[in-house]
């Protein structure tokens, strides 16, 4: 026998070993300040046969939304830090923070709401929460929405992408085996997505399912045409923007403008943080926004034509 | 009940992932401690702790492990589960 005990190795911590473990962590970091939470997609999609196993990249759970700034801050007591940068617009309202720590090599993205489940937050994560099943993680065991619930969630995942090749083949996947399901089940998840307001946001995934379309029950509390566009939009870079931009009044839209032009520094930081930059230096930072505005330059043809045809769509929408 | 006979058992308060090579561990009761790697005979160790067992039992399974007496690994394995007492993965 050699020295059989290794001491702290984080730096060692391999992605697949901290994907898994990192869900327990965040389970406990919730369960210690008293917050629901249900761990979501990643390897507990695959473990229940929602798709295929393949490696993860990053820890997704969704807490009740009253109790999200006390598990954010009970992460950063532990060191996950949540250094993102959140006021580059989106056309969906946002939905969920990015937490790192410095010694992992995979992200925790915390969501108080997921896009698509339209009713209220608070009372959409209470109908996922009084149906939750549980999956066992790293040798702990989490709660997690049931197959049912978290079909609807992973449906709702990849259709805000279905204008993109991704999109539609993830889509496409899960619903060559949820439309295996048994008439009892399929009519379960027409339910939760009446309950949950996402009738029209999960339209496209209940036909090809043969799952039946119902009245919603619930009012919606954020707005479906948000979620049309961004669901229908074949770009990314620059939309958002344009998107933003249409929603303000004019006395705003210089500033706004500007701040597209030319956003605070710690935008890039924070990207160079991620993309485990060595240098921030003024130069790397000068550099990295003339390479994101001859992105955006070369992006913003692209992104003004599916602007101009969105905006129509939605006004022969309405 | 002496030292030998005294049941050692995996810290409930843990996550832990195990693959070929190595078992890591993260304690629940601190998050803010430093996963921990367990490799070579220390994922042995941890492996027969599946369920809990005396100190002599443990020192049997490691010594058939790795074909030796056991009065020639049974310091080592004490030590090591004293040391893992210690950090709060074993009691």
């Amino acid at each position: 026998m050699s020295d059989p005990l290794a001491g702290p190795a984080a730096p060692a911590l391999r992605l697949d070993e901290a994907v898994d473990l990192g869900y327990a962590v965040a389970a406990r970091a919730a369960e210690d300040v008293g917050v629901r939470l249900l761990a979501i997609k990643g390897p507990v999609l695959a473990m229940q046969g929602l798709r295929t196993p393949s490696p993860s990249v990053d820890i997704d759970v969704l807490v009740d939304p009253a109790g999200f700034d006390r598990v954010r801050a009970r992460l950063e007591a532990v060191g996950w830090h949540d250094d993102g940068v959140y006021d580059t617009p989106g056309i969906v309202p946002l939905h969920s923070v990015n937490h790192r720590h410095p010694s992992w090599p995979c992200e925790l993205d915390v969501h108080h709401w997921f896009p698509g489940f339209l009713a209220d937050p608070a009372e959409v994560f209470a109908v996922l929460w009084e149906r939750r099943t549980t999956a066992v993680l790293a040798h702990v065991e989490l709660g997690a929405p049931d197959p049912v619930a978290h079909a609807a969630l992973a449906a709702l995942h990849y259709l805000r992408d279905s204008a993109t090749q991704w999109g539609r083949t993830k889509v496409e996947d899960l619903a060559t085996r949820v439309a295996e399901w048994d008439p009892d089940r399929l009519r379960d998840l027409g339910e939760l997505a009446a309950a949950t307001g996402a009738v029209d946001s999960l339209r496209p995934f209940l036909h090809r399912v043969g799952a039946p379309v119902l009245a919603p029950t619930r009012p919606l509390a954020i707005s479906p045409e948000d979620w049309r566009m961004r669901s229908d939009a074949e770009t990314r870079d620059v939309l958002p923007w344009l998107v933003e931009l249409g929603r303000l009044p004019w006395h705003r839209r210089p500033a706004f403008l500007a701040r597209a032009l030319w956003p605070e520094d710690r935008l890039f930081q924070h990207s160079q943080a991620r993309n485990k930059a060595t240098s921030d230096s003024r130069g790397a930072l000068l550099a990295a926004r003339w390479q994101r505005l001859r992105r955006g330059v070369r992006a913003l043809p692209a992104a003004w034509r599916d602007y101009r045809r969105l905006s129509a769509k939605r006004r022969g929408d309405s | 009940m002496s030292a030998a006979q005294e049941r050692v058992r995996q810290s409930p308060e843990l996550a832990w992932v195990e693959s070929e090579d190595r078992v890591v561990l993260v304690r629940l009761d601190d998050l803010a401690a430093e996963p921990l790697v367990l490799s070579g005979s220390a994922s042995v160790i941890w492996a027969a702790l599946a369920e809990p067992l005396a100190l002599d039992e443990l020192v049997a399974r490691v010594a058939a492990a790795y074909d030796r007496p056991e009065v020639e690994v049974a310091d080592e394995v004490a030590g090591f589960v004293e040391g893992c007492r210690q950090l709060g993965i074993m009691r």
